[in-house]
C-alpha cells in the first residue's frame, strides 16, 4: 500500500479544517484547542496538525494534511509539503490584508511552488469581493509564478474537488508528456 | 502611441488628456482616441458592454476600477486616477507592447511542419496555427474563465508548459475550435507568450512542469490521477 499526501494550507480560518472535512471519507482528526487570539473571531484553532484521509480502488491512500494556520510554525510547512502530491493554499478575503497573507505563503513555500502542483483557493468573496482574483494573479506574476487562482467556498465539496482536480491536471501536464 | 477610453465618464477623460499633456515622463508618446483602433484602451468596468467594446479596439484591455487601498497593481487603473499611476501604468503598456512585438510567433514555424488546418478549424485572425504551442504568463481574469471548468482546465494546463490548441484539445477532449478560441481569447490579454523554433519561453525559468518523487513513473502517474479522480467523482 502507498501513501500519498496533499497539504492544505493558508492563515488561521481561510478553512484548512473544513476543506478536508469536504473531502475526507473519515472525519478529520483535528488537534484543535481554544483559540485565545481575539482577531480572529473561531472558538478554537489547529496547533498540531489536521488529516484526513482518501482511500483509492486499489488501497492506496492520500492523506490530506492541513497545516497551523499561525506563522509561528512555519518552520514545519518545507517539512509537511517534502514528497506532496500538491499544496492548496487557501486565502480569506476577509482578512485585512489578504494579499499580505498570500505572500507570506508564497515565501514560505517558495522552494516548492516553482515545481509542486499548487492550487490557490480564495474564500469568502461574495461578501468581501475586493481584492479580486485578479490581483492574486499579478501578486504570483511578480514572482514569476502562474498557479489556478479560485473563488471558493470550502464547505461546499464541489469547490474543494475543483481545488484538487487543478492539481491534479497540473501533474498530468507531466505525465502526459513526460516522455518528449 | 494611441490610447483608446471605453465607458469612462467625460470629466475622467479629461482628467486623463490633462495628464498626458502636462507629464514629462510620457514626453508626449500617447495620444487620448475616442473612437477606431488603439494600442491599449481604458475601460470602466462597471458599464455593461464597455469590456467588450475595449477588446474590439485593442488586445491590451485595461479595467478603471475601485481603489481598493493598496498600491495599483499592474493591469489596473484604480479611481480616484492619480497622475503617477496612470503614468507607470503607461510605462508598463509600452514595454509590453513592445515585447510582444519581439515575441511575436511566425505564421509557420521554420523546421516544423504543421498539419493542414482544415475547412472547419477557423483561425483566430492574426494569431499562430493551431499546432504553435503558447503558455501563460498569468492566470487569466475570472472573467475568460466563466462557463464552467473547461476553461479553468485549460488554463491550468497552459500554466506549467507551452502547448498548442490542438494538444490541449487531444489532452482534454475538448474540441480543437474552443480550444483555439480560448488561446485567441488569452493572446488578447496579452497572457500568451508564444513559442518560436529553439527558443524557451522566458517564464520557464521560474513555472516548470509539477511533479512529485511520489509520481515516479508515467505509467503509474497516469494509473494515480485517474483513481484519485474516480475517488472524487471526476470520472
Amino acid at each position: 500500500m502507498k501513501e500519498y499526501k496533499i497539504l492544505f494550507t493558508g492563515t488561521m480560518g481561510a478553512g484548512k479544517t473544513t476543506a478536508i472535512a469536504a473531502i475526507s471519507e473519515t472525519p478529520p482528526v483535528s488537534t484543535d484547542v481554544v483559540n485565545t487570539d481575539d482577531t480572529v473571531a473561531k472558538a478554537e484553532t489547529t496547533v498540531g496538525l489536521d488529516y484526513g484521509v482518501l482511500t483509492l480502488e486499489d488501497g492506496d491512500r492520500i492523506r490530506l494534511f492541513g497545516t497551523p494556520g499561525q506563522a509561528r510554525f512555519d518552520f514545519l510547512w518545507p517539512i509537511l509539503a517534502h514528497n506532496a502530491l500538491g499544496i492548496v493554499i487557501l486565502v480569506d478575503n476577509s482578512r485585512p490584508d489578504p494579499l499580505a497573507d498570500f505572500e507570506v505563503y508564497l515565501d514560505g513555500f517558495s522552494a516548492e511552488l516553482a515545481h509542486t502542483a499548487c492550487t490557490v483557493g480564495i474564500g469568502r468573496m461574495q461578501a468581501h469581493p475586493e481584492p479580486g482574483l485578479d490581483r492574486y494573479a499579478e501578486a504570483l506574476e511578480r514572482r514569476g509564478l502562474v498557479l489556478p487562482v479560485l473563488s471558493v467556498d470550502v464547505r461546499e465539496r464541489d469547490d474543494v474537488v475543483l481545488l484538487i482536480d487543478m492539481l491534479l491536471s497540473q501533474l498530468r501536464t507531466e505525465a502526459l508528456w513526460s516522455d518528449e | 502611441m494611441k490610447l483608446g477610453v471605453e465607458g469612462l465618464p467625460a470629466a475622467e477623460g479629461g482628467l486623463l488628456r490633462t495628464i498626458l499633456r502636462l507629464s514629462s515622463a510620457l514626453a508626449g508618446q500617447w495620444a487620448l482616441v475616442d473612437e477606431g483602433p488603439c494600442d491599449a484602451v481604458l475601460y470602466d468596468d462597471t458599464v455593461a458592454g464597455a469590456h467588450a467594446a475595449a477588446c474590439a479596439r485593442s488586445t491590451i484591455a485595461v479595467p478603471v476600477v475601485r481603489r481598493a487601498g493598496t498600491r495599483p497593481q499592474a493591469d489596473h487603473l484604480e479611481r480616484p486616477v492619480r497622475a503617477e499611476d496612470f503614468t507607470a501604468l503607461l510605462q508598463r503598456l509600452e514595454q509590453r507592447t513592445a515585447a510582444r512585438h519581439l515575441s511575436a510567433p511566425p505564421r509557420a514555424l521554420s523546421g516544423y511542419v504543421s498539419a493542414p488546418v482544415s475547412s472547419r478549424e477557423i483561425l483566430p485572425p492574426g494569431l499562430p496555427e493551431p499546432n504553435t504551442r503558447g503558455r501563460l504568463t498569468r492566470w487569466p481574469p475570472a472573467g475568460l474563465l466563466a462557463g464552467g471548468r473547461g476553461r479553468i482546465e485549460l488554463a491550468t494546463l497552459l500554466s506549467r508548459q507551452a502547448r498548442s490548441a490542438r494538444e490541449l484539445a487531444a489532452a482534454t477532449g475538448q474540441g480543437l475550435q474552443p480550444c483555439m478560441d480560448f488561446m485567441a481569447e488569452l493572446d488578447r490579454h496579452g497572457l500568451v507568450l508564444w513559442e518560436t523554433t529553439g527558443a524557451p519561453s522566458a517564464p520557464a525559468a521560474m513555472m516548470r512542469p509539477a511533479r512529485s518523487p511520489a509520481l515516479s513513473a508515467a505509467e503509474s502517474s497516469h494509473g494515480l490521477l485517474r483513481s484519485i479522480r474516480r475517488r472524487l467523482g471526476l470520472s
